[in-house]
């Protein structure tokens, strides 16, 4: 068994998560407020460092421009007095034109054109065919799905049971990609437990 | 007296027993299922295998403890096996909890020979998501005035070869955020670096349409790329290790999902009657 007090620490608290299994219990409430204080406390921290990294320091060796994003990012906290609350609206309204310009002029390009030439691909192989069946049913089903007519519906029916199909293997891809991070995750724990802990793992 | 059926919550219990068994005795007495190496840690590792001493390659992390298990090994093996090619890394974070694992990963470096300033920077946190992302690129100096420990890139001899995005020959992107796929790839078009992206498994389909495209160069898929990137680096670590287990997990679930359709359509055929 370790003798490591941060090993102690971690599989004490790692079994504290887990005794939720049996219920919520005091010492389960105890590792959750430990977590959300710690984590709340460490990004704090990464904060208040990275505006005196790259906002004071340099503001103190003469990058004089720094005081506009300072007091832009300083005009935010306005929002918890209501006389003043309209300032705040000017650093998130940058925020969002510098974010909405940025993503626009990118998106165009590596969003739309390139992923649309990529599905515009030769019905040679079954993979391809996949692709394209699976995306164009797809868009049919959100964009033309709605059909009025009783008819056009029943006429349609097969565009959106391979829609449906599509959607429903990529979900499935999806969950499975979570199930794997889940035992990843899971397996790590128990080797942290019983590897580091215990010393029963080699 | 006839047996009674066990309540919900005790085949919950049941389960979550089961799949514990099935990760913690393959750990206990390992199974050596064998470990076949896939296109796609092929592909990556083919690329940072031609990379070559004139040659930086930016490793950016954004992943948070749950998903270090699938991506610190990941990072780990892109960064030692740039650095066996001669390749120079620069090290940054989008993410606050991606730091300190920047971090980890830089000190393991500088650890097994890495000269620090020469081989390998560590920049640190970068906020601000695409818009940091953006600026970073368009001019690495203003972005960064320090590295992580506050000192000036002017000191740091490989700094003095970084500029703006068009000095990396590569960016190695290991991130557990769908974002991160949507606007490296945006942002990064515009300076010609490949793009490396490493993801947990839940969001690898998200990186395929990209992987397709070929905006993303070759990307690494959770545990299972890790463990084969291990293997080609004859470096067997954590992942290895942890795949037999992870094997024995999806084993027990497949059976569980095929069992439970079995007595699905059973007891739906029984009450059909």
């Amino acid at each position: 068994m370790s003798s490591s007090f941060s090993v102690w620490t971690t599989a004490l608290l790692t079994l504290g998560v887990y005794s939720f299994l049996i219920g919520y219990n005091p010492v389960f409430a105890i590792v959750e407020h430990l977590f959300v204080g710690i984590g709340a406390g460490y990004m704090a921290a990464i904060g208040l460092q990275n505006i005196v990294k790259q906002g004071f320091t340099p503001l103190t060796n003469g990058n004089a421009w720094l005081v506009v994003p300072i007091a832009l990012g300083i005009m935010i906290y306005a929002r918890y007095s209501r006389p003043v609350a309209w300032l705040s609206r000017y650093p998130i309204a940058i925020v969002v034109a510098v974010g909405s310009a940025l993503t626009i002029s990118g998106t165009i390009q590596a969003q739309f054109i390139a992923q649309i030439q990529d599905t515009i691909v030769p019905l040679t192989s079954f993979s391809n065919i996949v692709l394209v069946v699976g995306t164009a049913t797809t868009i049919w089903y959100f964009y033309f799905g709605t059909l009025k007519s009783k008819a056009a519906q029943q006429s349609y029916e097969w565009i959106s049971v391979a829609a449906r199909a599509t959607m429903m293997m990529a979900f499935g891809a999806g969950y499975t990609g979570i199930l794997a991070g889940n035992i990843a995750r899971m397996v790590g724990i128990i080797r942290q437990l019983f590897g580091e802990w215990l010393h029963f793992i080699k | 007296m006839t047996a009674q059926p066990a309540k919900p919550q005790h085949w919950r219990r049941i389960i979550h027993l089961l799949v514990f068994l099935s990760m913690l005795i393959p750990l206990l007495r390992p199974l050596g299922i064998p470990i076949p190496i896939g296109e796609t840690s092929r592909a990556v590792y083919d690329y940072i295998q031609a990379l070559g001493p004139a040659d930086v390659l930016l490793v950016s992390s954004n992943f948070s403890v749950p998903q270090a298990p699938e991506c610190l090994p990941q990072m780990t093996c892109v960064t030692l096996h740039a650095l066996s090619r001669g390749a120079k890394i620069v090290v940054i974070a989008s993410s606050a909890d991606g730091a300190r694992y920047a971090t980890t990963v830089t000190e393991l470096a500088v650890d097994e020979g890495a000269r620090y300033g020469t081989d390998i920077v560590l920049l640190g946190f970068l906020p601000g998501e695409e818009a940091g992302v953006s600026a970073f690129l368009a001019d690495v100096h203003r972005t960064f005035a320090t590295d992580q420990e506050g000192t000036p890139l002017a000191n740091l001899p490989l700094m003095q070869t970084v500029h703006t995005g068009s000095d990396f020959k590569g960016v190695s992107v290991t991130t557990a955020s769908a974002n991160d796929m949507d606007f490296w790839p945006r942002q990064l078009q515009k300076y010609g670096a490949a793009l490396i992206m490493a993801s947990q498994a839940s969001s690898w389909p998200k990186l395929q349409p990209y992987l397709r495209s070929g905006q993303v160069t070759a990307g690494l898929n959770g545990q299972r790329d890790a463990a084969e990137y291990e293997l080609l680096l004859h470096r067997p670590a954590s992942s290895v290790a942890a795949m037999d287990a992870t094997s024995g997990a999806y084993l027990l679930i497949v059976a569980l999902v095929v069992a439970s359709n079995v007595a699905y359509f059973v007891f739906e055929r029984r009450k059909g009657r």
